[in-house]
């Protein structure tokens, strides 16, 4: 009766591929070459409860500050940073490939930002009276203000 | 109540300027940017104006913006939901 070749020596080889296959270099990563990376930084404000980039993602869960973004997509985003304790502020900011732009945002605990009471003021209006945020409690109030350049 | 809050511009040129657009809400002249200090408003903060700020009626603010962006929508549906919800 004619025997066919033992599997043994074709079990051993494929083993062995396969170990060399698992332990082999993983292929190199290359940096996707339209991303930068993107700083965000806030003032007196410990943790940062979400980056937004408009368009773009959002990034909930709560980040030391200052916190490093990267692979961020190249461009020109608006980036809305808020805090629990300090409100919310955004941001136009452009990020350039390949390189790290820094982001910094005014929170401020108890700043003139959402969340918090409103700095309080009185003065002379064009129209000759006298406006003060104080009288116009009970009321809402829409500031605008501008620069005439 | 709307009211724009300006510190450059002079009393004569606010005044001319009401007049041409046929703005009808307040203009203040915040000559000493005591008023744009205290709501951190200017390059030096990291910001530039137009910013629109709104306070619910209990003083609180509730929206406050500065870009160029068009936030006109978001703006009134803001002031809505304010006076709606105080």
């Amino acid at each position: 009766m004619k025997k066919g070749p033992p599997l043994f020596p074709g079990v051993v080889l494929l083993c062995g591929s396969l170990v060399l296959f698992c332990c082999g270099d993983p292929p190199p990563t290359t940096p996707d070459p339209y991303t930068g990376i993107l700083r965000v930084a806030a003032l007196d404000t410990l943790i940062i409860d979400s980056i937004r980039i408009e368009l773009d993602d959002v990034m909930l869960g709560r980040f030391r500050n200052p916190h490093v973004l990267r692979e961020v997509v190249i461009g020109i985003h608006r980036v809305l940073v808020s805090s629990t304790s300090s409100g919310a502020a955004s941001r136009v900011v452009e990020v350039f490939r390949d390189r790290q732009t820094d982001l910094f945002v005014p929170l401020l605990a108890g700043g003139p930002y959402v969340g918090n009471v409103a700095p309080l003021f009185a003065a002379r209006a064009s129209n000759g009276d006298t406006v003060s945020i104080q009288r116009e409690r009970g009321k809402a109030v829409f500031l605008i203000f501008f620069e005439h350049t | 109540m709307i009211a724009a809050v300006n510190n450059t511009a002079s009393e004569s040129w606010l005044n001319s300027y009401r007049g041409q657009t046929g703005i009808s809400y307040p203009m203040i002249f915040d000559t000493t940017s005591k008023i744009f200090q205290s709501y951190q408003v200017g390059p030096q903060y990291g910001n530039t104006p137009p910013t629109y700020v709104i306070i619910d009626p209990k003083g609180v603010v509730r929206y406050r913006v500065d870009d160029t962006f068009n936030r006109t929508p978001e703006i009134i549906e803001t002031i809505r939901r304010v006076l709606k919800d105080p």
